[in-house]
């Protein structure tokens, strides 16, 4: 019970001090600015990664990501909280960044062999779902990640922010300011065409 | 009867299959292909969603903070602010030792007096009007307007 009503307290000590450090950054204090980046940086590098799947990138897009949330900071009103606005930047930068990558994306089943091809075709024919080795959920992970990387950018994110940052229907629904039934549709689209896309591949051979 | 799609919406969303649903998958070929792929491709997203993320390099939040007072120095609300009144002091100031340089050379009567209580109210500081030149500023466009407003505020 103490324990419970420590907690609550701590929680909202930490709610207090994150409101003035927004409202000191709306002054234009840097430093102030500097704490919440270190609150959050780590939600936002694991949101990133998810989204985007480039290791190399996500610092790169998680620094330009807190400059836009510096440069904008104006506008946060404190009606939702601040995770919440931030991530819905994070959102929309990595979809610009993702939009942009798939001018130039790479055709990955092109580019693999006929044996790897054949070799990871025949792995997942006999596959028991319900009980993979650590190897073969590496071989179907690496599959869908190459499944990813071939989805249009929409796909993309709204698989993502499903299956990967597991977030629910409703959220996804604010961040990408949507409705749920509209979530609901595309997600359902965006697994189709995952699964068209792979047979299309398998029959490509 | 249940049609392919609300089978496989329900097999995509990890709906254990009862009735209706379990009679169709039964029966229908197809839509046993489909349950296969999709828990391949499941089990394959939740090889991915168990990666861990990279973490933040070593100082991150120090570099941006710095990054942010090197690229944009002006802008902020506050050194505009700042700025501005300092520029208005230093104009007061001006314009003070203006009129007593006057005050010194001219004859002590008339309009030049006036002038010269004028400047003194001119420099007196006043709260009332500092808090309504924080207000003009916020009102003043800023570079914030160039991006994309968060989704959030499109919203509402
Ligand atoms: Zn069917």
């Amino acid at each position: 019970m103490a324990d419970d009503r420590d907690i609550r307290e701590v929680r909202l000590e930490a709610a207090d001090e994150e409101a003035e450090w927004i409202r000191r950054t709306q002054r234009g204090d840097r430093a102030a600015f500097g704490l919440l980046v270190e609150r959050y940086q780590r939600r936002i590098f694991a949101l990133v990664f998810r989204l985007v799947r480039r290791r190399d990138e996500v610092e790169d897009l998680a620094q330009d990501i807190f400059v836009k949330a510096f440069q904008g900071i104006a506008t946060y009103s404190f009606q939702s909280s601040f995770l919440a606005w931030l991530s819905r930047i994070a959102v929309n930068h990595c979809y610009d960044f993702l939009r942009r990558q798939a001018m130039a994306r790479v055709r990955y089943f092109w580019q693999m062999t006929q044996e790897g091809q054949r070799a990871l075709e025949a792995r997942l024919e006999g596959l028991n779902v319900d009980a993979l080795t650590a190897e073969e959920k590496l071989a179907l992970g690496d599959l869908v990640d190459k499944l990813m990387s071939r989805a249009s950018a929409e796909d993309r994110m709204i698989l993502a922010l499903k299956e990967l940052d597991g977030r629910s229907i409703e959220e996804i629904a604010q961040l990408l300011s949507l409705k749920e039934s509209t979530v609901k549709v595309r997600l359902h689209r965006a697994r189709k065409r995952m699964l068209e896309d792979w047979k299309r591949w398998q029959r490509s051979r | 009867m249940m049609r392919c799609d609300e089978v496989r919406q329900l097999l995509e969303e990890g709906t254990e299959l009862v009735g209706r649903g379990r009679e169709h998958l039964a029966r229908c070929a197809d839509c046993q292909a489909y349950a296969r792929r999709w828990s391949l491709i499941r089990a394959g997203l939740a090889a991915l969603a168990e990666q861990p993320p990279p973490e933040p390099s070593l100082g991150f939040a120090a570099r941006l903070v710095r990054r942010l007072e090197e690229a944009i120095p002006a802008g902020s609300l506050r050194e505009d602010f700042l700025e501005f009144v300092g520029r208005r002091v230093v104009l007061t100031g001006l314009l003070l030792v203006l009129l007593s340089l006057v005050a010194l050379v001219a004859p002590p009567s008339g309009p030049v007096r006036e002038s010269q209580t004028m400047a003194a109210g001119l420099g007196r500081p006043e709260p009332e009007n500092h808090s309504a030149l924080l207000d003009d500023f916020s009102a003043v466009p800023d570079p914030v307007r160039s991006f994309p407003a968060p989704a959030d505020e499109r919203q509402r």
